[in-house]
C-alpha cells in the first residue's frame, strides 16, 4: 500500500512549517521571561564581549565570529533543548504527532523559528561590527549565511537529541551544561585561537563550532587569518567547502542520534 | 461484507518487560460508537494509541480504514480526529489562538467560531489555555479533535474531570457526530458513559478483552440480584439462584428474578419473617464491571 492519494484539503508542507514557526514565535512572545533569558541576554553579552578596544581588524572579526558562535550555542542549542522538553511535557509533541504533520515537520518546524531568531541576531551583530566597530563589510556574506544555517542546524539537532534526557525546561540548565561546554570549547569561540596547546587545538577545531568560526572569519575578512592572499568571492567559497562538509557530517550525526533517541512523550 | 473501520487481530504491546496488551481482537463497524471500558492499567490507552499511530504494536495486525496507522499515516491522518487522555496544547496560548493555529494543521477545518460554539467555549476565546478549568480544557481538546470533520474519532477518556453538565454536553456533541455518520472509538472508566453512548462495549482487564457485545448482551450474562438482612433463621433455596450469606446479610444471584422473588416472598410470608432492607434489581453494566474488576474469571457474553 505504498501509493495512496492524499485526501484533498491537507495543508501543504510549507503551510504546516509556517504554522509551526508561527506557534513557536507566538510562544516566545508569550513567555517573555524565558525569551529574555535565552534570546536577549546572550545577545547583550555578545555585544559587551566585542566592544572592548584594542582589536585590529583581524582579531576583531575573529572575536565577533566567536561571539556569534556563542550566541548560537545559547540561543539555538540551549533554547531548543528547553523548548522541546517543555513541549514534550505538555504533550504538545504527542498531540502534533497524532495529527497531520510528519515527525520531521514537527521537529524541523519547531527548530526553524529558533534558527530564524538566531539569524536575525547574527545579522544585528554583524551590522553592529561594521557600523559601530569599524569592521570591514563581509567579503562573502553568502557563505557566512550557509555556515550559520548549517551550524545552527547542527546545534538544533543536538538540542533535540539532548531533550530526550531532559525531563523539564528547568532540567535543561543541567543537561545542556556538558554539551554547551563542548560546543563553546572549539577554538575561536570563547577561547581565542592559539590559546590552547597546538595538539589540543587541532582536535578541538573539529568540534562543530570550529568549522563554523573558521568559515565566518575567512569569508568575512576575505582572506585567511594571519594575512593570507586575498581570496575574493570564489576563493572564500572554495575555502569554506571542506569546513561546510565537516558541518554536514556533524549534522548527519546529530540527526541520527535524534532519530534514535528522541522521545515524543514523557516516560511512563 | 460489513464495512469495518477498525480491524484488530491478536494485538500485543510490550513495554520492556511489561505486556500492556495481551492479544486482543476486535472490529469496529462504520457509524457505530464502540467503547473500551476498563479500570486504569487495563490497556485501553495503549490500544487506542496503537490505532492512532502513536504506539507500535509488538505483534498482531491493526487496520484503520483499511490502512496501517503508522506506515500509511499521511493518507490516514486527515480522516481521523484524536483526543488524547490528557494535554496536548501549550498553556500560554489563548483558546482562539490554539484553534486558529490548529486549523492550519487540519484538512478541511471548520470555522473557528463554529468549533468553539459546538463545545460551548465561545465566551472563553481570549482566555489562556492554562487558565481554563479541567472540564473546559477537555472541551477544547474535543473541539480540536473534531475540527476537521473526521470520519473516525478517537476519544480517550473524554469526560474525565468534567462536571456533570459538561459531560452531558459532550455526550450531546458525540451523539450529533454519530448522527452525521462519524465512527467513534471511545475509552472510558465511566460505566454510565458506556451505557449511554455505546452501540457495543468491550471490557478490558489486564491487557485482555474479557467480554464484548452490546451493553444489553453484556449485561444479560450476569444474573439479577436479591439482597436483604435476615436477623435469624435460614434463608430458603430458590430454584434459579445461588445463595451467598455474610453474617445476616443475604445475597441471591438469580437468573429468573420474578420467579425467585415470588418464591422468596411467599416463604417470608409463610414463616412470618421480616426481610429487612429488601432490594431486587436486574444486572447492570456496573455489575459486569465490578464483577470483572474484582474476580479473575472472565464472563462470557455473545460476541
Amino acid at each position: 500500500m505504498s501509493t495512496q492519494t492524499i485526501p484533498a484539503g491537507v495543508p501543504s508542507l510549507y503551510a504546516q512549517m509556517a504554522t509551526m514557526v508561527r506557534m513557536e514565535l507566538l510562544l516566545l512572545r508569550r513567555n517573555m521571561t524565558a525569551t529574555m533569558l535565552s534570546v536577549v541576554t546572550p545577545l547583550v553579552v555578545g555585544v559587551l564581549l566585542v566592544s572592548g578596544r584594542g582589536y585590529d581588524t583581524e582579531s576583531g572579526v575573529a572575536r565577533m565570529s566567536g561571539v556569534i558562535g556563542m550566541v548560537a550555542v545559547f540561543c539555538v542549542h540551549h533554547h531548543l533543548t528547553t523548548a522541546y522538553a517543555s513541549r514534550r511535557q505538555e504533550m504538545v509533541l504527542k498531540r502534533l504527532r497524532a495529527g497531520i504533520p510528519s515527525d520531521r515537520t514537527i521537529l524541523i518546524g519547531a527548530a526553524s523559528a529558533t534558527i530564524l531568531v538566531f539569524l536575525v541576531q547574527a545579522a544585528l551583530l554583524v551590522a553592529y561590527g561594521v557600523v559601530v566597530l569599524d569592521m570591514p563589510v563581509p567579503a562573502n556574506p553568502l557563505t557566512m549565511l550557509v555556515a550559520m544555517l548549517l551550524g545552527s542546524a547542527v546545534l538544533a539537532a543536538f538540542g533535540a537529541a539532548l531533550s530526550a534526557v531532559t525531563r523539564s525546561s528547568e532540567a535543561a540548565m543541567l543537561t545542556t551544561l556538558p554539551s554547551m561546554l563542548v560546543f563553546l570549547m572549539a577554538p575561536g569561540v570563547l577561547v581565542p585561537l592559539g590559546a590552547l596547546p597546538e595538539s589540543v587545538e587541532r582536535i578541538a577545531s573539529f568540534l562543530p563550532m570550529g568549522p563554523f568560526t573558521e568559515i565566518m572569519r575567512t569569508s568575512w575578512l576575505g582572506h585567511e587569518m594571519g594575512g593570507g592572499e586575498l581570496l575574493g568571492f570564489g576563493g572564500t567559497t572554495l575555502h569554506a567547502l571542506p569546513w561546510l562538509g565537516a558541518l554536514v557530517v556533524w549534522l548527519v550525526i546529530g540527526a541520527a542520534v535524534t532519530t534514535k533517541y528522541f522521545r515524543w512523550e514523557p516516560r511512563h | 461484507m460489513t464495512d469495518n473501520v477498525i480491524d484488530i487481530e491478536g494485538l500485543r504491546c510490550r513495554y520492556g518487560a511489561f505486556e500492556a496488551v495481551r492479544g486482543i481482537s476486535l472490529q469496529v463497524r462504520r457509524g457505530e460508537l464502540f467503547a473500551l471500558l476498563g479500570t486504569n492499567g487495563a490497556g485501553k490507552t495503549t490500544t487506542i494509541e496503537v490505532l492512532e499511530g502513536l504506539n507500535k504494536a509488538t505483534s498482531g495486525t491493526v487496520e484503520v480504514l483499511g490502512l496501517d496507522p503508522i506506515r500509511d499515516r499521511a493518507a490516514l491522518r486527515p480522516r481521523t480526529g484524536v483526543m488524547l487522555q490528557k494535554g496536548g496544547f501549550s498553556g500560554s496560548l489563548t483558546v482562539l489562538e490554539t484553534v486558529n493555529l490548529w486549523r492550519n494543521l487540519t484538512a478541511g477545518p471548520r470555522p473557528a467560531d463554529e468549533a468553539l460554539e459546538m463545545v460551548g467555549l465561545s465566551d472563553k476565546a481570549g482566555v489562556a489555555v492554562e487558565q481554563l478549568s479541567g472540564g473546559e480544557g477537555r472541551r477544547l481538546e474535543l473541539a480540536l479533535a473534531v475540527l476537521g470533520r473526521p470520519e473516525l474519532l478517537f476519544l480517550d477518556e473524554p469526560t474525565t474531570g468534567m462536571d456533570p453538565a459538561s459531560r452531558r454536553r459532550t455526550w450531546d456533541v458525540v451523539r450529533e457526530l454519530l448522527r452525521d455518520g462519524t465512527t467513534v472509538l471511545l475509552t472510558t472508566h465511566y460505566l454510565e458513559e458506556a451505557e449511554n453512548l455505546a452501540d457495543r462495549v468491550a471490557i478490558m482487564k489486564a491487557g485482555e478483552i474479557v467480554t464484548v457485545g452490546t451493553p444489553e448482551q453484556v449485561v444479560r450474562a450476569l444474573p439479577a440480584r436479591i439482597t436483604f438482612h435476615l436477623p435469624a433463621g435460614t434463608p430458603p433455596e430458590l430454584s434459579h439462584s445461588t445463595l451467598r450469606q455474610d453474617g445476616d446479610r443475604v445475597t441471591y444471584h438469580s437468573t429468573d428474578l420474578q420467579s425467585d422473588l415470588t418464591d422468596l416472598l411467599a416463604w417470608a410470608n409463610g414463616n412470618a419473617t421480616t426481610l429487612t432492607d429488601l432490594a431486587a434489581r436486574p444486572a447492570s453494566l456496573e455489575d459486569v464491571f465490578m464483577d470483572i474488576a474484582t474476580t479473575d474469571e472472565p464472563a462470557e457474553a455473545s460476541r
